[in-house]
């Protein structure tokens, strides 16, 4: 196909601002969509006006310094932004693209230059770039929020830890409040009433002999409840030492001691004592409560050991759950945990017929390992042994 | 009154309670005879022992709530398993030195149980046991 196309008419109409410029910048020539940017008639306008003149301030001087320079040396350049101001003062954005047509010798002839007026993109940007910063506002403040929150989550899960702490602390003096109820409603009340009743009973006595066999009784149940205050005032003195000493311990070294102080009992027992302290060597806790715990535990699992076989008593530590646990093991006579479970520990209450039995040993013991924030366990088996597992520290 | 006194058998391991108890029924006749126990194990098996001996069996048992080896309530347990071979009605009186509200609640609820007492217990209080006590066999 032939088209015949009007190529000044193509110019004149088309649809960006074209005109050509002399190196001095004045304008030579240009379309009709310019002359509409500018406001300005071909006559006001051609041989005596320069592009620059229709630039805001800022865009003048960046013309003269930047973009006239750079056209120079590179031959041409593309949308470059200006402020453009027409003749009417209205001032809208318009973007550049310009070629220096050179002789044949290489010289600057002219400038020819293409605007558009971009107003309505800069508008655009413009919302882009408030809706941009809204939507980094906003991400920020959920930024913010969400830290707020985890830093919350953090708090309240500290919080919880403290208070599921405190509530142990609690729990633990509850019971021990309760026990020594019962302990001071037992043990004390007991020996007290009998102590009234003898007092009776010796006043109404007539006969010598009867008052002093009645006064002998009363020397008993004397001795009795000043030992028994003894253990209580020891428990309470244990119970409110919460920030006794942790002296480093060394298990095996406890543990030497401990055969020696018990070395007749051992002895006339034939009991074989062994330990392994080598999954957990050592601890940090209360030395005189170790000394305690395995003093008490030995001489009870040697106090009821079985007539009928060698008694075996085992000692040794593990590790599990960041908790290191000292467990003692023996073939003795063994608890019947479901009928003395419930009062193991507690004070003054014995299982068997022993002359020896007393039933203090355990119910120190456990009050020591609790106040060290520890707890202690106890699996049996009649006539085949007894276990006893503590807790002694956690986390360690 | 020409009535027969009654056997009585006192499971404590409180030997001073024991002589105290024991004394106040002697010195009033209050018994033809006492047996003591320390601890319920020794006392239950005497009764499976002497279960067709109806002269052996008590009429009445103080029984103390703790003692050893078998306490007060799994003595009673034990009795209610052979109170049915045992041809003779007993009085069994709970005593305890603990004021402990669930103890009473309990010992309220079994009905083996006639009397929970608190000790001490005073002559007055063991007197009107002994002139009661076979009221206690009607409504059992």
């Amino acid at each position: 196909m032939n088209y015949n196309i009007d190529y000044k008419e193509l110019y004149n109409s088309f649809p960006s601002g074209c005109f050509c410029s002399l190196p001095n910048g004045l304008i030579i020539d240009s379309n009709i969509k310019f002359l509409e940017l500018t406001n300005y008639t071909k006559k006001e306008l051609i041989g005596k006006k320069r592009f620059t003149d229709f630039l805001s301030l800022g865009s003048k001087i960046y013309f003269e310094t930047v973009y006239s320079q750079a056209l120079i040396l590179s031959g041409n350049l593309e949308e470059i932004n200006f402020d453009f101001i027409n003749k009417d003062g209205i001032k809208f954005p318009v973007l550049i693209n310009s070629i220096v047509i050179r002789g044949k010798e290489g010289a600057h002839l002219f400038t020819q230059s293409v605007i558009f007026n971009i107003s309505q993109r800069k508008q655009y940007e413009r919302e882009l770039l408030i809706s941009k910063r809204k939507a980094n506002d906003l991400s920020d403040e959920l930024i913010d929020a969400n830290e707020e929150l985890l830093s919350n989550a953090e708090l309240i899960s500290k919080q919880k830890l403290q208070l599921e702490k405190f509530n142990q602390h609690l729990e633990n003096k509850n019971r021990q409040l309760s026990s020594f109820a019962q302990i001071a409603s037992h043990n004390l009340r007991a020996p007290v009433s009998n102590l009234i009743a003898l007092k009776d009973f010796y006043k109404e006595s007539m006969d010598l002999e009867d008052k002093d066999m009645i006064f002998s009784k009363v020397e008993i149940v004397i001795d009795h409840l000043s030992e028994t205050l003894n253990e209580l005032i020891d428990s309470v003195k244990i119970q409110e030492n919460e920030d006794i000493r942790h002296d480093p311990i060394i298990f095996d070294s406890v543990f030497v001691k401990t055969l020696g102080v018990l070395d007749s009992q051992i002895v006339d027992s034939k009991a074989v004592v062994t330990s392994n302290f080598s999954d957990a060597p050592c601890i940090k806790y209360p030395k005189l409560y170790m000394e305690s715990i395995m003093l008490n535990l030995l001489s009870n699992s040697i106090k009821y050991s079985s007539p009928e076989r060698t008694a075996k008593i085992h000692f040794y530590t593990e590790i599990k759950n960041n908790t290191i646990m000292l467990v003692i093991t023996d073939n003795g006579l063994g608890i019947d945990l479901e009928k003395h479970g419930h009062k193991l520990f507690g004070l003054n209450n014995t299982f068997h017929r022993h002359v020896d039995s007393k039933g203090v040993g355990l119910y120190m013991t456990k009050i020591q390992i609790e106040a060290v924030g520890g707890s202690i366990t106890v699996e049996s088996e009649v006539d085949r042994g007894t276990t006893f597992k503590i807790i002694l520290k956690k986390n360690i | 009154m020409s009535r027969k006194l009654p056997v009585i058998c006192i499971i404590d391991d409180d030997l001073i309670y024991q002589f105290m108890l024991t004394r106040i029924i002697n010195c009033n006749h209050l018994a033809e005879r006492i047996i003591t126990f320390s601890d319920g194990e020794k006392a239950i098996q005497y009764l499976i022992d002497n279960k067709a001996t109806i002269e052996n069996i008590p009429d009445i048992i103080f029984l103390d709530t703790n003692i050893p080896i078998m306490d007060g309530w799994q003595f009673i347990d034990e009795y209610v398993n052979i109170k049915n071979e045992i041809n003779k009605k007993v009085v069994i009186f709970m005593l305890s030195s603990s004021v402990n509200p669930a103890s009473i609640e309990r010992a309220s609820k079994m009905s083996e149980i006639s009397k929970y007492t608190i000790k001490p217990i005073k002559l007055d209080d063991v007197k009107i046991f002994f002139d009661n006590y076979e009221s206690f066999l009607e409504d059992y």
